[in-house]
């Protein structure tokens, strides 16, 4: 009998489909609005901090200006006693590039082997003088794999590459760049091999365009060795000292240091700022899941009502004809679960294909990476929403079809 | 057949005024009981009253025994002893004749031999032709033929016709009439009402609702 029932439910959701059309267009209505608001956020919020959270809170890159550094070197001798902590550090200079005149180059002198990390701050809706956004490692793009290099050997970014090689030149080209000596005005001249390239910045920090007098301008950058400045005995005039710290106590790093004195631009306090915004957005989330839930509710009841409504006089006939009470519940009990959880998945189905569009135009418009995502955290407040609302309304459904007096829905004349 | 027994004495229900002031009525098998009336005089009322779908003021009302109190909802004893046939036939919208016709056998798995029944009902009736045609798009001598197939599907011992004729030419009353009169045979007890006096001749008993009692024609 139960059985039964339950195919004849089905019927009749397929043979009152119409009556059942508005009711549906709530349903699908408002939940793709819920969840297309939870997914879109959660993805929006996801996207905005993905580089964040890509990149490990163990890094620190700290850099001081010039030669007076002091603080800078105090707070590395104290790095030695933080357990689980390495660092290196290396030369920095900014210079331009012989022959270009819209070209600058930030050149580098790496101790031997060590790959090297820029911070990366655009685009970060967060991002402000000390924090920033992720720290990212530089990646080699030409044959060359490692940043171990000789005396005179650099790595070069790939569009200044471009902008200066001569067209179809393959590795190594040799460069020459411009180094001012301390308490000199003369540049030293020296002649580099390049044998690698590596990526442009992820945000085109480096990457060389072309200027409106149609000549190639921009920031370059070059990975050279630090053995190259002891080759040419020379100290570094106008330099900053860059140092990486990899820990894993990165809040005791940072505390032992003093950002007013150089700049320490730290991972975690980004993530931790970004969980900060994830987390304020959580409760305007819940608020307004909670208002549309009140809405999808109010909506809900009045349309289940109106569907109840066309279907009186079948059941005032069923009941005439001896139908008890329970299986007139659960036929509608069944029906409304039917109703519910279809049009459920019907909304699921819709915003994911809505989401795929947008991810789609961030593609293919903007260039841009957007992932799908959606938290545990949305996931829970949906699933809660369609569960309550699917049991709360499947029951008062099938409830109030006990209430429906069967004299006065037959027809009669 | 199974035993029918029907005893109602004193019944009264009104409305915003009195409409049954009265009632005294016994209905066994075999009994073919018309009852006649103004429009408005109640016996639709006291149709539905009998056919325990309507609840009544005061009086008794014993069906096979048990007493009938407005507490309680009586769908077995409707499912599976009353056989309903309404003026305007009543049939599902949605459901095609022969899901309407097989309407009972969704609550009531213990109908004997049920789809020997149907298969009869079907033939007697003739509409097999009809059976998957939307009750929609049915005449009306069509659709009351269905609505009867319906009621009697369950063997029941009271069969409740409230106007069964009302819109039908008289070829398909005389069919109606005369199926009523063969299942009166078979022992079933039948409660017609109805305007038409022919119709009422038909019956053993005629009795005439006015002013809210039953009074021998
Ligand atoms: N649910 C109701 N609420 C209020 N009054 C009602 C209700 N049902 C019936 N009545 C009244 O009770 C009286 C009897 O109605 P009923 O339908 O039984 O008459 P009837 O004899 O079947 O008439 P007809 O021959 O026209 O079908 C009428 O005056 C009607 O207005
Ligand atoms: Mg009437």
């Amino acid at each position: 009998m139960r059985n039964n029932l339950f195919m004849h439910a089905i019927l009749m959701v397929k043979r009152t489909l119409r009556n059942y059309a508005l009711l549906s267009v709530t349903i699908v209505f408002s939940f793709s609005i819920l969840l297309g608001y939870l997914t879109y956020v959660d993805a929006n919020l996801y996207n905005d901090y993905k580089e964040i959270f890509a990149t490990s809170r163990e890094i620190i890159r700290a850099y001081h200006w010039g030669d007076e550094g002091h603080a800078f070197n105090a707070w590395l001798k104290r790095l030695d006693k933080i357990p689980d902590t390495e660092y290196y550090t290396y030369f920095e200079t900014n210079t331009e590039f012989i022959g270009y005149d819209n070209i600058g180059v930030t050149i580098s002198f790496l101790p031997t082997g060590n790959i090297p990390v820029y911070m990366e701050d655009k685009n970060s809706p967060i991002a402000n003088d000390e924090i920033v956004l992720s720290a990212i490692p530089e990646r080699l793009v030409s044959e060359k794999q490692d940043f171990s290099l000789k005396k005179d050997e650099a790595i070069i970014n790939e569009s200044l590459f471009y902008a200066i090689a001569p067209e179809g030149a393959s590795l190594p080209i040799s460069i020459r760049v411009p180094i001012l000596p301390k308490g000199s005005t003369v540049p030293v001249l020296c002649e580099l091999q390049v044998v690698g390239l590596c990526a442009d910045d992820e945000h085109g920090g480096n990457e060389l365009v072309l200027t409106q007098t149609g000549t190639v301008g921009g920031f370059g950058k070059i990975y050279a060795s630090q053995s190259l400045l002891s080759k040419l005995e020379v100290e570094l005039d106008c330099y900053s000292t860059v140092a990486l710290v990899v820990t894993d106590n990165p809040e005791a790093v940072y505390a032992a240091s003093e950002p007013s004195k150089y700049v320490v631009s730290c991972v975690f306090l980004a993530q931790n700022k970004a969980l900060e915004v994830i987390k304020a957005q959580k409760s305007v989330k819940g608020i307004i899941s909670i208002v549309l839930f009140v809405l999808l509710a109010i909506n809900l009841y009045s349309s289940f009502a109106n569907a109840l409504n066309e279907r009186k006089f079948e059941i005032g006939v069923k009941r005439a004809l001896g139908a008890p009470a329970r299986s007139i519940v659960f036929q509608f009990l069944l029906e409304a679960m039917i109703i519910m959880v279809v049009n459920i998945l019907i909304s699921i189905a819709l915003v994911t294909n809505i989401l795929l569009i947008i991810k789609a135009v961030y593609h293919y418009i903007y260039a841009e990476q957007w992932t799908l995502f959606i938290s545990r955290h949305s996931c829970y407040m949906f699933t809660v929403c369609s569960v309550s609302l699917t049991l709360v309304f499947s029951l008062l459904f099938s409830y109030k079809t006990t209430q429906v007096e069967i004299v006065k829905y037959l027809k009669s004349e | 057949m199974r035993d029918l027994s029907i005893v109602i004495t004193g019944l009264k229900k009104a409305f915003s005024h009195p409409v049954l002031c009265g009632i005294d009525l016994n209905i066994i098998n075999g009994d073919y009981v018309a009852i006649v009336g103004k429009s408005g005089s109640g016996k639709t009322t006291l149709l539905n009253i009998i056919g325990l779908v309507e609840h009544f003021d005061s009086g008794t009302y014993h069906f096979n025994g048990a007493r009938i109190d407005n507490q309680r909802d009586y769908s077995e004893l409707r499912l599976s002893f009353i056989g309903f046939i309404f003026q305007s036939y009543n049939l599902i919208p949605t459901l095609n004749c022969r899901e309407n016709i097989l309407l009972s056998t969704l609550y009531n798995k213990k109908i004997p031999n049920v789809m020997e029944k149907y298969k009869d009902l079907v033939a007697t009736l003739d509409i097999e032709s009809i059976l998957e045609q939307n009750v929609q798009t049915l005449s009306g001598g069509e659709k009351q033929r269905v609505a009867i197939a319906r009621a009697l599907l369950p063997d029941p011992c009271l069969i409740i016709a409230d106007e069964p004729t009302g819109n039908l030419d008289i070829q398909n009353k005389d069919i109606i009439m005369g199926l009523l009169r063969s299942e009166q045979k078979k022992g079933r007890g039948i409660l017609l009402i109805t305007h038409d006096a022919r119709a009422a001749k038909e019956a053993n008993r005629c009795l005439r609702l006015e002013g809210g009692v039953l009074h021998a024609e």
